[in-house]
């Protein structure tokens, strides 16, 4: 783990803005982190096909959720509506890039959300994005859009959570796989940027595996320069170690996509479950 | 019988130092009561005892007789006497926050309460941090939310799960759902569903319309959901806080628990404590909170799902200033006053009198709270004693109708200008007012009070205690001895060295000269303050450890030095003629009158050529001053008196008929004052009579109708002047003034004067009357009338009259031959 390069190697940072609370909180997020790791930002507005094209149907009517009313649904009017938030994101895009002094790009895009989103994140080394747009999910659980990019994306994506304790420390999962050093790499940087400390779960397979691991993990630490405090769990199932980061309250979660000792079957289990803001790492 | 000149004796009335006895001041008793001033003195003991309203007081007297320092010590003297007062303090108003509350305790109370209430915000603070980060307020708070998460979801569930029994699909939009049919897991394009059987496509909208009141019916649910689960959170935290703050207020209640109002004031707290605790630790900066409420909010306004946070329920009325609301705003503190206060304000504004509500900009805007109230002097002096100085107050935007409003509804009620005459319209504090208990003394000069008095009705019912200043007191052995005393007190005081018993004389001569009465003493202090001052450094100059005489007669001179350059000039002048003086010799129609200028605060005498010319005329002295709108009135009443003189004494049977104009020659500024009219009618009757005067002799005094000379001021500076003048051009003499008898015992002159007086060099002559006067003047008897009112024809009288008779004659003549054709009157 020695001498490994300390550059993140994050150069673009793409954030979905579908003008909901947690894609301004997103934006938020990526705009900071773009400043601290002098990353490009990239603003993506998807106008959803599937909603466009439901205004053809002709019982095609919206419930309003504020006022429990009943409206024929415009395509005129969902275009239009579109057209604002569009506009309104990219206002705040400019607005916030301009006060921190970012390149960004700002891009609108016709069709599936997921879709588009997906082909976007193959040209940034970061998305980030709210747990749920304006999707029916609710805050607890993911919306259809970070799902898929969890599972069939590329880059590292970290999931926003409005609930989320900006103080708190930022948390990594360590578990020696070759994705961990990267890990540890994009935690740093992140409690650098969040201005947090920076928390350790060391998980092994067995406890004889221990030593070693907090060996290498503090040669890392070393090399950045930081102190970590370090909790170890072996063989943990995905249950207690939900338990473990929630005794944390809500601060970042850095862990690999996949490792020694969670599969990427247990990785997705774990981000369903977990209310934290999460930074996947591949 | 002829005038006699005053003797040296007469001109100055010495002190004797052998009658005092002591060596030095440092022998001396200090004065505890001012001295020469009993009726200030009874004024101020009245008025700070009587204890009914209205009796306020109003100090008067000239500057200079230390009328501040006499009013302070003695209204001190009274207040160390009396009790300590309440402490007073602002608090939050729970009720109506505009309106901040005042609490009244006993003195040191307020700095306990204040100090206490701070311990309490402290630990309050850390008690409902600690109480509301526990892991048992966490899970239940997380447990109600997540009852309302679960109702959100459940419902949410059960639509989703309808649809998808009738292969629906919902699609978020940002202000609601919409349904739409699904095949294969893919949304039905319109061509798709239009290519459905037409009973199908039936079935298909019938569902649509069965889903969409379906969460219709969801939708209307959740605002009764969200309200049930604010009203659950509200009860934990009212419930948590209770638990946490209850011992608090507790403990303090045991502490104060002598002060109803306090116990009412906690209760208030502990309530309001109750109710906005969570609020309160939130916007006291856990950033988190704040967090979620901002969020929460952002939530709510975009329509984007229901407020679940703990801190969502009362954002609309979360305060702004925190636990700042608690703290205790101490306007007043006599924790440490000894006795009753008493305030002396120097800069008596508006705001310095009743106080004010400052305002502290942020975010652009002007804010202000409860604690930004400020005392003012009457805060401060409630309970006690306030000292103004009049002038100051009245000079002062609206300080004076602040200070009568305040004292006639014994209310202290903070207002701002702006408010008070509705020029802003802003939402303000209005602060509760306080209950005023004071005894306000304005100090100033008599002009003011009686301009007061006179033209502001409210003045009369709030000061109704006139403490007047003297500005001299009788001089007498026992008085001087007491002078003598005071001079001590005040060498004491101004740590000057002792002043010996010779000095003491000289400073009572110098304040008997100030006086302007051998039989007076001067009572203003700040002068004989200043010469005590200005000894004490002549003595200093010559290293001597006592103030001598000597010393104190340097500072006199030295005084007169710094301030005479006026007169140094005026001097110079006449010296070369520039103003025509004439000192010897004799002229008729012609005088030596006596002026007084002021400089600053030095007088000095001045001759003035007086000059009169007659004509035939209808019996007018014309007063060229006053034509001219030089004179004043009480000159040109002096002169019109001289009319009266004449025609009394030579004209009973006659008309007048003479025109005469009298002037102050070279005299280019106002002429105000009546002293010179003996010298004005020495100057007609010389002109009338064509007698000449003699101008070795000069003149002051008034005059009246039937020719008796009467007393005028400034004599001795009059009699100095022409004195001066004389000797620069060297005495002659015979040089001397005609002085009004009556003003003998005012002189106190200077020793050059009196030095040529004893040499026989110069003469001061007291006048009675006109007669005694115009004899001196020109070395003629002046005439007694006979039984048909003629006087003897060589006298100056008979003269006078017959000059009268021959015009009056004339005129006469001259009219009766215009009367004829022959002429024209020529008035």
């Amino acid at each position: 783990m020695t001498g490994h390069d300390t550059d993140l190697g994050i150069r673009r940072i793409l954030v979905p803005l579908d003008a909901s609370p947690n894609a301004r909180l997103a934006l938020h997020e990526a705009a900071a982190l773009a400043s601290g790791l002098r990353a490009d930002l990239m603003g993506l507005f998807v106008e959803d096909i599937g909603l466009v094209r439901l205004t053809e149907l002709p019982f095609a009517q919206e419930v309003n959720q504020l006022t429990a009313s009943v409206r024929r649904l415009e395509r005129q009017q969902v275009e239009q509506q579109m057209r604002m938030q569009a506009a309104r994101m990219r206002w705040e895009l400019a607005e916030i890039c301009g006060r921190l002094r970012i390149r960004y790009r700002f891009h609108v895009a016709r069709g599936g959300v997921a879709a588009q989103v997906l082909a976007a994140a193959a040209e940034a080394d970061l998305v980030i994005l709210g747990r749920c747009g304006w999707s029916l999910a609710g805050e607890r659980r993911m919306g259809s859009t970070v799902r898929a990019l969890l599972r069939q994306g590329g880059g590292m994506t970290f999931v926003i959570c409005p609930e989320a304790d900006a103080s708190a420390a930022t948390l990594l999962i360590y578990d020696g796989s070759p994705l961990s050093w990267k890990a540890l790499n994009a935690a740093v940087h992140l409690s650098r940027v969040r201005a947090t400390e920076l928390r350790v779960l060391l998980l092994v397979p067995s406890a004889d595996r221990l030593p070693s691991l907090r060996e290498e993990l503090g040669q890392g630490l070393r090399v950045h320069g930081v102190t970590a405090q370090e909790q170890p769990l072996v063989a943990p199932p995905v249950t207690r170690l939900v338990h473990a980061i929630t005794l944390h309250r809500g601060g970042a979660l850095v862990l690999p996509a996949t490792g020694k000792v969670l599969d990427e079957l247990a990785v997705q289990s774990l981000l369903e479950q977990v209310q934290n803001p999460v930074l996947l790492v591949r | 019988m002829p005038v006699q000149e005053l003797s040296v004796q007469k001109l100055y009335q010495a002190c004797d130092p052998e009658q005092l006895e002591f060596e030095t001041t440092s022998d001396l008793e200090p004065l505890q009561e001012p001295l020469g001033q009993p009726r200030a003195a009874a004024a101020l003991r009245f008025g700070t005892r009587i204890e009914h309203t209205g009796y306020n007081i109003y100090a008067l007297g000239p500057p200079g007789t230390d009328r501040f320092d006499v009013v302070r010590d003695h209204v001190a003297r009274q207040a160390a006497s009396e009790d300590r007062p309440a402490d007073w303090c602002y608090v939050y108003n729970f009720e109506q926050p505009h309106k901040p509350s005042v609490l009244k305790l006993p003195p040191g109370h307020g700095r306990q309460l204040a100090d206490d209430m701070g311990k309490l915000v402290e630990e309050v603070r850390n008690a409902l941090k600690a109480a509301f980060e526990s892991e048992q307020y966490q899970n239940r708070a997380q447990s109600i939310q997540e009852e309302f998460r679960d109702k959100q979801h459940s419902a949410l569930e059960e639509l989703q799960q309808e649809a998808k029994k009738r292969d629906l699909t919902i699609h978020r939009t940002p202000q609601g759902l919409v349904f739409a049919p699904v095949r294969n897991g893919e949304t039905l394009s319109p061509q798709e569903f239009q290519e459905l059987p037409e009973e199908e496509r039936k079935k298909v909208e019938s569902d649509v319309e069965e889903l969409q009141k379906l969460s219709q019916r969801m939708f209307q649910s959740t605002p009764a959901w969200e309200r049930e689960m604010r009203e659950k959170m509200r009860e934990l935290n009212r419930e948590v806080t209770r638990y946490a703050v209850k011992p608090l207020i507790d403990e303090m209640r045991g502490q104060l628990a002598e002060v109803e109002q306090v116990g009412q004031y906690l209760n208030a707290v502990e309530e309001d404590l109750v109710e906005h605790a969570r609020e309160l630790v939130a916007s006291e900066g856990d950033s988190r909170q704040q967090q979620q409420q901002q969020q929460q909010l952002q939530r709510m306004l975009q329509g984007g799902g229901g407020g679940s946070g703990a801190g969502a329920e009362s954002l609309g009325q979360t305060p702004t200033n925190g636990l700042r609301r608690y703290q205790v705003n101490l306007i007043v503190d006599n924790s440490d006053t000894q006795g009753a206060p008493v305030v002396h304000e120097d800069n008596p504004s508006y705001q310095n009198l009743v106080g004010s509500v400052e305002h502290m900009a942020q975010m652009g805007a002007l804010i202000t709270d409860f604690t930004m109230i400020k005392a003012g002097a009457l805060h401060r002096a409630n309970g006690g004693y306030l000292l103004l100085d009049a002038r100051k107050v009245l000079q002062q935007p609206y300080a004076w109708e602040g200070l009568k409003r305040a004292l006639r509804s014994r209310q202290i009620k903070i207002e701002s200008l702006a408010q008070m005459f509705s020029l802003i319209s802003t939402v303000s504090l209005e602060p509760e007012p306080v209950t005023l208990d004071t005894k306000v003394t304005l100090i100033g000069e008599p002009l003011i009070y009686y301009l007061l008095l006179h033209y502001d009705p409210e003045f009369a019912e709030l000061f109704k205690v006139a403490a007047e200043f003297n500005i001299d007191m009788d001089r007498g052995n026992g008085n001087q001895q007491l002078y003598a005393r005071l001079i001590g007190t005040l060498v004491q005081r101004e740590q000057l060295r002792p002043f010996d018993r010779g000095a003491v004389a000289r400073v009572i001569e110098a304040s008997a000269r100030q006086a302007g009465d051998a039989g007076k003493l001067s009572t203003r202090t700040q002068v004989l303050t200043d010469l005590l001052r200005e000894a004490d450094y002549w003595a200093s100059e010559d290293s001597q450890d006592n103030v001598t005489a000597d010393a104190v007669q340097r500072a006199i001179d030295h005084w007169i030095y710094r301030s005479d350059q006026i007169r140094e000039r005026v001097y110079e002048a006449i010296a070369r003629d520039t103003i025509k003086i004439d000192t010897r010799g004799r002229h008729s129609g012609q005088a030596n009158g006596l002026s007084v200028l002021m400089v600053g605060n030095f007088a000095f005498g001045r001759p003035s050529r007086i000059t009169c010319r007659v004509r035939m005329g209808r019996g007018e002295v014309v007063d060229i001053e006053r034509e001219v709108e030089m004179g004043g009135p009480i000159h040109s009443k002096g002169v019109l008196i001289l009319a009266g003189f004449l025609g009394g004494r030579y004209a009973v049977d006659k008309p007048l008929a003479f025109s005469a104009s009298l002037v102050f020659e070279q005299s280019y500024s106002d002429v105000e004052g009546d002293s010179a009219s003996s010298a004005e009618l020495y100057t007609l009757l010389s002109a009338i009579a064509d007698i000449p005067v003699r101008q070795d002799l000069a003149i002051t005094g008034s005059v009246d109708q039937h020719g008796r000379v009467q007393a005028i001021g400034g004599v001795n500076e009059k009699i100095e002047g022409f004195f001066d003048v004389c000797r620069q051009r060297g005495l002659s003499g015979t040089q001397g003034v005609l002085i009004p008898a009556s003003n003998v015992r005012h002189l106190m002159l200077r020793k050059e004067v009196r030095d040529a007086v004893q040499e026989g060099t110069f003469h001061v002559y007291p006048v009675e009357t006109i007669d005694q006067g115009i004899e001196l003047l020109t070395g003629m008897e002046a005439g007694e009338p006979d039984a048909d009112g003629l006087f003897p024809e060589n006298t100056i009288n008979g003269k006078v009259q017959r000059c009268l008779a021959d015009m009056a004659n004339k005129r006469t003549a001259y009219i009766a031959e215009s009367g004829s054709g022959k002429g024209t009157p020529s008035s």
